[in-house]
């Protein structure tokens, strides 16, 4: 190959290293930084529990604040980091389970607008327990249980028991597994169990109403597909649910609705039904945390598309020239 | 990854236009029924890189076309093989 056909592909070839190493720039959770252990203080008054958790390292510094109330069983997760320019990053998120319901829905069993409502429990309604706080190594566990009225008789005449909804909010100060599933200091796992609801009529299914709230836009997490995201960059908090229920030994397939109030909130509030199939005693999970993000800061935007101008352009260009011109040459000496 | 696709979309949609401009160019001086099916070939191979660079832009869903793009392949395939296999007159 002759050197005048040669120098263009090379030159192409050197173009083409330079466009695409910064070409894509990536987000990525920083692992490290939310396995790192953290140090828990707890708060504890007659109506309430605060479980603090801090970490001043290297790492950063930071404080979650989880705060259980009795009497509504709401749950507030605070996340405040004090960045390296000294100004303050925050997220506020507040989970409050609101009923439960017994349903009927369309094929596929998500509780929906679409829903017959065969009976429906709120938890203002409810007689609630002692919110109890359970140290275990160096987990925190926050428990409170509430009592569900059965208001149906047996065939007997006799009252049936009533059911117990019993929530549960577990915080670590290092990674460890919590009911099989491994959760790190920065996240708290959020368990709800239901024994005997006093179903009415065997053909429905059980749903949980929760209501969130934030102090800024929430969003559905892309990468956290089953998780609802609250930024504050570089930070997002999430709140993710587990998409299986355990029904006694038995694993089912939750159906999960939210619905946003967008236009009344600014997109601050929202509703979560999660809903699920019959049983004895039905179990869910789920998972809220924080987590930073590297590489990219502000608003992340979500690609909808492959295509990349710089790249595409740039490699067309660069082709055109490494493979055009000779053979444009050649073709104009073939005559 | 989406660099990557960029990257071979582009150069592949550039390669398939030389090779048609080509193509046309050869069959323009030569009258032959066999380059002329060579130069459709490649214009459809260029009609397939454009098919394929347009939904890098437009659609999130890119791997929909991908089908699509196997049709153009096939229809590629019967030309080169009219062209290049079978007796021709």
């Amino acid at each position: 190959m002759q050197v005048k056909t040669l120098a263009p592909i090379l030159i192409s070839l050197l173009l083409m290293g330079t466009l695409t190493p910064g070409a894509a720039a990536a987000t990525e959770d920083d692992d490290a930084w939310q396995r790192d252990a953290r140090r828990i203080e707890v708060d504890a008054q007659s109506d309430r529990v605060l479980l603090e958790s801090v970490r001043d390292s290297a790492l950063g510094t930071d404080r979650v604040t989880l705060e259980m109330h009795r009497a509504d069983a709401r749950i507030i997760h605070r996340f405040t980091a004090t960045q390296e320019d000294g100004s303050i990053a925050q997220t506020e998120t507040t989970l409050r389970l609101v009923a439960l319901i017994e349903h009927r829905s369309p094929a596929g069993g998500h509780y929906g607008p679409g829903s017959e409502v065969v009976q429906r429990h709120t938890l203002d309604t409810l007689q609630p327990g002692t919110l109890h706080i359970q140290r275990s190594g160096d987990s925190y566990r926050l428990a409170i249980d509430y009592s569900v009225p059965d208001r149906r008789d047996d065939l007997a005449g006799v009252r049936l028991p009533d059911g117990t909804l019993s929530i549960g909010l577990t915080l670590a100060e290092s990674l460890r597994p919590i009911a099989g599933q491994a959760v790190r200091p920065t996240e708290a796992r959020l368990d709800v169990r239901m024994d005997r609801y006093p179903f009415q009529a065997s053909d429905t299914r059980f749903a949980l109403e929760y209501a969130l709230e934030s102090d800024a836009p929430l969003t559905a997490g892309a990468d956290h597909r089953d998780a609802i995201l609250v930024t504050a960059a570089p930070y997002q908090s999430y709140i993710a649910w587990d998409d299986e229920a355990r029904l006694g030994l038995l694993r089912a397939e939750v159906g999960i609705t939210l619905l946003s109030r967008l236009d009344e909130t600014n997109g601050q509030s929202a509703l979560l039904y999660v809903s699920a199939p019959q049983g004895v005693q039905i179990e869910h999970a789920q998972t809220l945390g924080t987590m930073r993000i590297t590489g990219l800061g502000g608003t992340i935007v979500d690609l909808f598309t492959r295509g990349d101008p710089l790249v595409y352009g740039g490699v067309l260009l660069v082709t055109l020239l490494a493979i055009g011109i000779p053979v444009a040459r050649r073709l104009r000496e073939e005559g | 990854m989406a660099a990557i696709e960029n990257i071979v979309m582009a150069a592949y949609t550039v390669i398939a236009l030389i090779l048609a401009l080509a193509g046309w160019r050869s069959f323009h001086h030569t009258g032959s029924r066999k380059v002329l099916l060579l130069a459709i070939g490649f214009t459809i191979i260029l009609l397939k890189g454009v098919f394929l660079s347009v939904g890098l832009f437009v659609l999130p869903a890119w791997e929909r076309l991908f089908v699509p793009s196997l049709v153009l392949d096939l229809a590629v395939l019967l030309v080169f093989y009219l062209g290049v296999i079978r007796q021709t007159s």
